[in-house]
């Protein structure tokens, strides 16, 4: 077996692989954010957007190859802050090309180009030579020796264009020109020279319908004399240059009428005419077998120029969102080499997944549109499990999509939007939001089902962030089938898989030893020992509540800190409810129930 | 205002005309050359009125004076057979160095006669939109976007290619063609088929040329809040306030099925402006709902207003259109031949009784009016 066919099965391998949807369960998509970025990223070309319909997620196993788009990507984002007219003039190029797509597959199929996607082609060549002039430019880039990721560099098509802009100058047009064929050249000279012909036989024919009708009719025009010039009407009827053609109300007409000599010329101008139609013909078959011959550069110029557009989408994207370059670490252990070791002891390479400074761009956009301050969030994960408490109105599911958010973008090749991302790539990346309501499923039922995805998959290296679980039922049994489902993976995970969980559950992380965050959460004096007349201070501006939530935004402290294991989940749902709103008479009440609770663990009313 | 007054005006208007008269000997391409439109709509009354006869004319005349035509139809036109009748039409001879724009599906043999230099992405039912010069000279059919923004977006191009000026040949019910956006100028196209007599095509003219030549408000300052209003998209009522006129949006898009709500919040407006398609029952309702003589309706150009009869309000637009001239067609396929000399007359004469005057051609005979007609509508 040679090097290729290897490679060959490699890729094969790759792509039965892929055929496992990364991000689960399909809602993921729209909740992480991730639809909408992807959605930000719009090629101007045709070639373009096929390159981005293709583009695929990578998975472990191509870091390498991950690791080479990124250094293209880099190249073009620091190519683009040094000579940014360079990109304007691409996106320009890009806007005006034209699809390819159609000539390349009847060429594929050794049909015969018609004529407009000749010119498409000739515009594909048009727009390779100035792509390929723009990257050499030393005027626009400067002297150094850029180095253009290879992908992106086009194959000259000048044999291409040889054939076929013959005649054309400068700019990209198509005709079947004279150049093409001699004998085309000489049938058309003969047919213009018969058509010569015919013109001065029938003009002079004209001449005498001149003096008649004091004007030179054209050659096929229709002469009408009104009916009351009887005197005309005879002359013209008497004239064997005039035909009569029909006789309305008020008028006869007339039209010149052909020659003998004229209607022979005429007939052979028309067997002219199909000789050079058929001419013509051959030479556009002609044409399309030598254009056929350089079908595979026409295939890589085309993917070239795509892959460009692309590049440059991606690169702009990154600008817009801060994005930065990953770290990806190679995970040591294969999961897809066959099945990991019972003893486990090789599987466990921990890898870890650092993010500082992660923003989440359409929470960013979101918050910054009515005025706040987004706060970026960092995160180190380097244990199997990690669980992350915070007051409601925390930011604990952002915190979570920032995350799954940044790898997603990774794993799709874009810069991620934060300050440092360092991370090993995923088989599949799992993120459990509230769902809405299913018909016939409860929240809990639909939470159950949902989980089964993930924990089918534990020979695959998962990202996995799981948004409260078990909160659809009692406290205490949520609690345990929570803590029984990390205390699972801690044991089961052979693939240095993560599980981020959000929750209110006291005691989780001490339950099960495992790195506990904590959003810093409200940053107040108050409390709801404090008096009546602060609240008030917040409620006098209230409308519908709304007032709350804004004091909320700005009490807020939504950054993440790395906290012991046992430190208490905290305890402000009343005092945010206070906030929001609610009547103090509830709120003293529900108070009372809560120290009761904390001190016998029962409440009697 | 009703028909009578609107005749009372134009007998005002006639007089100083005749003072001061058109250089007769001048024919449709003396005018068109002189009025400096770099891009020309033909516009049909109905389907077969002879417009692809006036597109020739124009064609042949424009091209032997040495200019560089470009040429797109804002339908399907210039077939062999008319697809709609079966009757035998005229197609388009472009002379060779013509630039056209028509969609690959019914160019056939005519492909090979042309010099391809762009396509279009968006493909119609006949397929890609081509822009091409044309290297000899054949007959080719004509089919062009429908939408007034592609078709636009296209005489931009046909001019950047090197044409001096674009006819475009508005097919049935493609007014669009002549929108102010797309085009500089308009010739309104009538014929036999127009009518059963002289008189009726004669009539439907006048009202024709009357709706297409509706001018701007003659205040400034409504005039500028008009163009606000036209660019918010959404219907706009023009009030009077202490230091002049204010400009009050009101939450309707369209006036299709709202016209009594709009009409009820305009109880003390001077004007409506209307961003999309004003209708015939919109003007009734303005025309039976408004007592005060002095309101009246904007629309945007005179092709978004679809009304049939004079309507008894005043109607003016934000961005006029210029009418050039009318042209004829004494004869139509189901054999009815006018007298072109009566006919032209008679329409030069119901036009100007409209209060708009135009020159009118029979391009066919070359009998032509200049009637009403003054040196000033040139300008």
């Amino acid at each position: 077996m040679n090097e290729e066919s290897e490679a060959r099965i490699a890729r094969v391998a790759k792509t039965t692989r892929k055929e496992r949807a990364v991000l689960t369960p399909p809602s993921a998509r729209e909740k992480l954010g991730f639809a909408a970025v992807w959605d930000r990223v719009t090629p101007r070309s045709a070639m373009g957007r096929r390159v981005k319909f293709r583009a695929k997620p990578f998975l472990p196993g191509m870091e390498d190859d991950l690791d080479k788009e990124f250094d293209a990507l880099e190249t073009i984002v620091g190519l683009w802050s040094e000579s940014p007219q360079i990109f304007t003039e691409f996106m320009g190029i890009l806007s005006n090309s034209k699809d390819p797509f159609y000539a390349i597959t009847l060429l594929n199929d050794g049909k015969p180009l018609p004529h407009a996607e000749m010119f498409i082609v000739a515009h594909l060549c048009f727009t390779v030579n100035r792509v390929l002039a723009l990257m050499t430019d030393e005027k626009l880039i400067g002297q150094t020796a850029v180095l253009w990721p290879e992908k992106v560099v086009p194959p000259s098509l000048y044999e291409v264009e040889k054939h076929l802009l013959l005649g054309s100058q400068g700019q990209p047009t198509f005709y079947v020109s004279d150049g093409y064929s001699e004998q085309l050249a000489s049938v058309r000279k003969e047919r213009k020279q018969k058509e010569k012909e015919l013109r001065e036989e029938m003009a002079k024919e004209a001449a005498k319908a001149e003096e008649l009708i004091g004007r030179r009719p054209g050659l096929r025009e229709e002469i009408a004399i009104r009916r009351r010039d009887y005197d005309t009407i005879e002359k013209a009827r008497l004239m064997p240059e005039l035909a009569e053609t029909r006789e309305t109300l008020t008028h006869v007409h007339f039209k010149l009428k052909p020659t003998r000599d004229a209607v022979k010329i005429e007939r052979e101008i028309n067997r002219l005419r199909q000789k050079e139609s058929e001419l013509e013909e051959q030479v556009l078959i002609d044409l399309s077998k030598k254009v056929a011959e350089h079908l595979p550069e026409i295939q890589r110029a085309a993917k070239a120029i795509g892959e460009l557009d692309f590049l440059i989408c991606k690169a702009e994207l990154a600008k817009t969102m801060n994005g930065v370059r990953p770290r990806i670490v190679r995970i040591a252990w294969e999961p897809h080499a066959g099945k990991p070791d019972q003893d486990g002891e090789s599987s466990k390479t921990p890898v870890p997944l650092k993010v500082c400074e992660a923003v989440h761009p359409l929470v960013k956009e979101e918050v910054e549109a009515r005025g706040g301050k987004y706060q970026p969030i960092s995160m180190e994960v380097d244990s199997t499990v990690s669980v992350i408490t915070g007051p409601n109105m925390g930011g604990k599911t952002v915190a979570l999509a920032t995350i799954g958010l940044c790898a997603t973008m990774v794993q799709w090749g874009l810069m991620a939007p934060c300050g440092y991302i360092e991370m090993g790539l995923y088989d599949f990346i799992h993120f459990q939001a509230q769902e809405e309501e299913t018909p016939g499923l409860s929240s809990f039922a639909a939470e159950i089902v949902s989980l089964k995805q993930p924990l089918s998959r534990l020979d695959e290296r998962g990202l996995i962030l799981l948004d409260e679980v078990g909160r659809g039922t009692n406290p205490s049994q949520g609690l345990s089938l929570c803590a029984a489902l990390l205390s699972f993976y801690l044991e089961n995970d052979r693939t240095s898989s993560h599980v981020i969980v959000t929750t209110h559950y006291h005691g989780l992380a001490d339950m099960l030893q495992v790195p506990h965050w904590q959003v810093r959460g409200l940053t107040t004096d108050l409390s709801l020992d404090s008096p009546q007349k602060e609240f008030a201070e917040i409620s006098d501006t209230w409308a519908n509540g709304t007032d709350g939530i804004q004091w909320l935004y700005r009490h807020m402290d939504y950054s993440l800190q790395k906290v012991g294991p046992d430190t208490p989940t905290p305890h402000d749902a009343l005092l945010i409810a206070r906030v929001l709103g609610i009547n103090k008479e509830i709120i003293e009440k529900a108070e009372f129930f809560y120290k009761a609770s904390q001190r016998n663990g029962e409440v009697k009313i | 205002m009703t028909q009578e007054k609107s005749r009372a005006c134009g007998e005002k208007n006639r007089k100083p005309a005749e003072k001061k008269h058109q250089d007769k000997s001048k024919d449709l391409s003396d005018l068109v050359i002189e009025s400096g439109a770099r891009s020309l709509a033909v516009i049909g009354t109905a389907k077969n009125v002879g417009k692809t006869v006036t597109m020739n004319y124009l064609v042949s005349e424009l091209s032997s004076r040495g200019m560089t035509l470009g040429l797109i139809s804002s339908g399907r036109d210039g077939e062999i057979i008319d697809v709609l009748t079966g009757e035998p039409k005229p197609s388009v001879t472009p002379p060779a160095g013509t630039w056209i724009a028509t969609a690959e599906g019914v160019l056939g043999e005519a492909a090979m006669n042309i010099e391809i230099a762009d396509v279009f992405e968006r493909t119609g039912i006949f397929g890609r939109i081509i822009i091409g010069r044309m290297v000899e000279s054949v007959p080719i059919e004509l089919v062009g976007p429908p939408t007034a923004k592609e078709l636009s977006l296209i005489v931009k191009n046909l001019l950047a290619f090197g044409a001096d000026i674009v006819l475009v040949d508005g097919a049935l019910d493609r007014k669009s063609a002549a929108s102010p956006q797309v085009t500089d100028a308009a010739i309104l196209s009538t014929g036999a088929v127009a009518g059963r007599n002289i008189r009726a095509i004669a009539e439907e003219m006048g009202f024709w040329v009357w709706l297409l030549s509706r001018p701007q408000h003659d205040d400034e300052r409504i005039r500028a809040l008009a163009r606000k209003a036209v660019e918010k998209e959404t219907v706009c009522l023009i009030r009077r306030s202490a230091d002049g006129f204010t400009l009050d949006p009101i939450p309707y898009v369209t006036v299709l099925g709202n016209e009594d709500d709009i009409l009820e919040l305009a109880d003390d407006a001077v004007a409506v402006v209307v961003p999309g398609a004003v209708t015939q029952e919109f003007v009734e309702a303005v025309w039976s709902w408004v007592e005060d003589e002095e309101f009246c309706v904007i629309a945007r150009d005179a092709v978004s207003i679809f009304v049939d009869k004079m309507p008894g309000i005043s109607l003016y637009v934000v961005y006029p259109m210029r009418v050039l001239a009318a042209t004829v067609n004494p004869s139509s396929f189901a054999d009815v031949q006018h007298d072109s000399e009566e006919l032209v007359r008679e329409i030069a004469e119901e036009i100007s009784r409209w209060g708009h005057p135009l020159p009118v051609f029979d391009v066919v005979s070359g009998e032509k009016s200049f009637k009403g007609v003054s040196g000033l509508v040139m300008g």
